[in-house]
């Protein structure tokens, strides 16, 4: 009889080309050789579609059961296109509440029928729960989304292993967020491996908290009295959205006027703030909460959001990289009707997300600016990698930097078992990034290694091995053939890597049967009003994979 | 044909072509309920859960609010 043992495999997520796409399994091997399973996450990776005609890459599902980390994209979006590719088999979901009222509403917005969704179980913080045999601790880490957790698994051989999420060290503004004792305490129990976030350990220092957006947002309110404002945000991360909310508290409590109102335009803010609600997190709430004072928050379709003088307005939109149909590039090109620029007073644009070095954004988002600035709007935007200042930073990221590595360093050794020492891995991040945290835990005098997608993390025993040999990595093209967000028709093709031409082939176009529902299918089927429609713009590509890679091979 | 609670894609496009402007933060599932029951095609005696009555909800606010 074989040794028990138990496997960590990163699905994706650790790529020579980015970030994007993860997925961890966890797989526990026992000595009669029956093996049980569990996945963490099931990300999506951008892709330029311009150079691959591909929209993106999901990574693979191997598994029934199913953590959540957190929210974003990078972590969630296979999902359903999993359901829509296998709508048969069964899939439970573990992740915080707000999580999955997000994920719900992702996955009804996009018209998933109510008999394929899966079955959410929330993680309740503090109680441990059992999945497959493994027991589960869900631990409450501070990232951009609300509701962000590390897991600690426990395989049925005693193995621990913890995923950190996406984190950084200070504490959250909304919900619960990192504190040091509970990450202290998973530490004293004994963890055999980290697996850690390494997403912005190239940058030096410690991310700062939101309570500096909140000191800088309230800079900007000093600066503008009687203003009509425009923030653009990104909706799921709205951590920082929390600490406007708490700025325009503070003004309010300071000047003794009645708080600015925020107004939200748009599908995803006002689905989110809906998640909140239902998730006990109302931004109203805890704003009241924290600092006394209730600042209103509003639908800009709504009769009152109307009535609020211009200069009490802040309005909150999405399309902080100028996507197309989002709310600040309508503003921009005059087609929202809920924002124009007031003529009675001063209008301030704060775009509050530095553009992402991706595409042709910086040129796009230079031409709304402009665009926003000719109408009359004063406008701001961050600096990416600008230096952080209290009272004039207002936008900063939820992925921990280097001092937020040496942090956990620094716990972990002030609390693990001094017979059972962990191994720190990086995960989340290109061979750079990865390396960068490794380098930082050995400094610290801890156990590293590194891996690759597709490489295992062997535990037999207490003793950590990784794998020698690698194996293929797998992952699914989604190419929606119409080119149009609004009313995709999805191709997906299952992908493998090879590791000795290093590159990514096609192995077969999966077939399925739509289940997902376009926002214009039936309202145009209907001859309805149809509504505008998502064209990006961009040209149909050609689906032809040979000429692709090719165009690819050219670009190198 | 006759729509049911399940069928919450199709209810949702008829609320919004029926109701293009209301706005939907805040509204009770009183209120929710009762515009369902309206709908000329709508034909279900059951009470919906919160599920069902949280998917109409979310297709609406997609297909009635500016894409972002």
């Amino acid at each position: 009889m074989a040794e028990n043992r138990t496997e960590f495999e990163s699905l994706g997520g650790n790529n020579l080309d980015g970030i994007g796409g993860n997925a961890k399994k966890i797989t526990y091997t026992a000595e009669d050789g029956t093996k049980k399973s569990i996945q963490i996450d099931c990300g999506m990776k951008f892709s330029d579609k311009t150079l691959t005609g591909v929209d993106n890459y999901i990574a693979p599902l191997e598994c029934d059961d199913l953590l959540i980390t957190h929210c974003h994209a990078d972590h969630i979006a296979g999902i359903i296109h999993h359901i829509q590719m296998n709508p048969d088999k069964p899939l439970n979901i573990y992740a915080d509440k707000f999580t999955h009222q997000f994920m719900f509403a992702e996955m009804t917005k996009q018209g998933l029928p109510l008999d394929n969704m899966p079955k959410f179980h929330d993680c309740e913080d503090g109680k441990k729960f059992n999945v497959n045999g493994f027991e589960i601790e869900a631990i409450p880490v501070t990232h951009s989304a609300p509701g962000a957790v590390a897991f600690v698994v426990e395989s049925p051989d005693g193995t621990r292993m913890m995923d950190m999420g996406d984190f950084k060290t200070t504490k959250a503004t909304l919900g619960k967020g990192w504190e040091d004792d509970r990450i202290a305490s998973a530490f004293k129990k004994g963890v055999d491996v980290c697996f850690c976030d390494s997403t912005s350990t190239t940058s030096a220092e410690v991310t700062p908290s939101y309570d500096m957006v909140t000191e800088g947002f309230r800079k900007i309110l000093d600066d503008h009295p009687n203003t009509q404002m425009m923030v653009g945000t990104i909706a799921r991360s709205a951590e920082q959205l929390f600490a406007d909310v708490i700025a325009i508290a503070e003004e309010a409590k300071d000047t003794g006027k009645k708080p600015r109102t925020m107004i939200l335009d748009g599908a995803s803010l006002i689905q989110v703030n809906q998640a909140l609600n239902k998730a006990g997190l109302s931004m109203t709430q805890e704003c009241k909460k924290r600092t006394g004072i209730e600042v209103p928050i509003l639908d800009a379709k709504s009769p009152a959001a109307r009535s609020v003088p211009p200069g009490e307005r802040v309005y909150v939109v999405t399309g902080t990289q100028g996507e197309e149909m989002a709310a600040m590039a309508r503003t921009a090109r005059g087609e929202n009707r809920n924002i124009r620029p007031s003529t009675k007073v001063p209008n301030l644009c704060v775009n509050q997300q530095a553009v992402i070095p991706s595409g042709d954004n910086q040129a796009v988002v230079d031409e709304m600016m402009a665009a926003l600035k000719n109408q009359g709007w004063e406008v701001m935007i961050p600096k990416r990698g600008a230096a952080f200042v209290r009272g004039e930073t207002y936008y900063v990221s939820g992925h921990g930097r280097a001092g937020d590595m040496q942090k956990v360093a620094d716990i972990a050794a002030a609390n693990q078992p001094a017979d059972r020492k962990c191994t720190f891995i990086g995960i989340h991040g290109d061979e750079k990034q990865t390396q960068a945290t490794e380098e930082i835990f050995r400094n610290a005098g801890q156990k590293v290694e590194h891996i690759t997608n597709a490489q295992k993390v062997v535990v037999s025993k207490g003793n950590v091995e990784v794998a020698k040999t690698v194996g293929t990595a797998c992952r699914y093209a989604v190419i929606d053939k119409n080119d149009d967000f609004m009313n995709p028709d999805f191709q997906y093709i299952q992908q493998a890597y090879n590791p000795v031409a290093q590159k990514w082939v096609d192995v077969k176009e999966v077939e399925y049967k739509k289940l997902l529902v376009a926002k214009n299918d039936r309202q145009g089927g209907k001859g309805g009003k149809g509504g505008k429609g998502g064209k990006k713009g961009g040209r149909r590509h050609s689906l032809d994979m040979a000429a692709i890679a090719a165009r690819k091979q050219a670009t190198r | 044909m006759s729509l049911r609670w399940k069928d919450y894609v199709e209810i949702a496009d008829e609320l919004n072509e029926l109701y293009p402007d209301k706005a939907l933060t805040d509204m009770p599932d009183e209120e929710l309920i009762s515009l369902v029951r309206a709908l000329p095609d709508f034909e279900d005696e059951s009470e919906p859960d919160e599920t069902v009555l949280g998917a109409i909800w979310n297709r609406w606010v997609y297909v009635g609010y500016p894409e972002d």
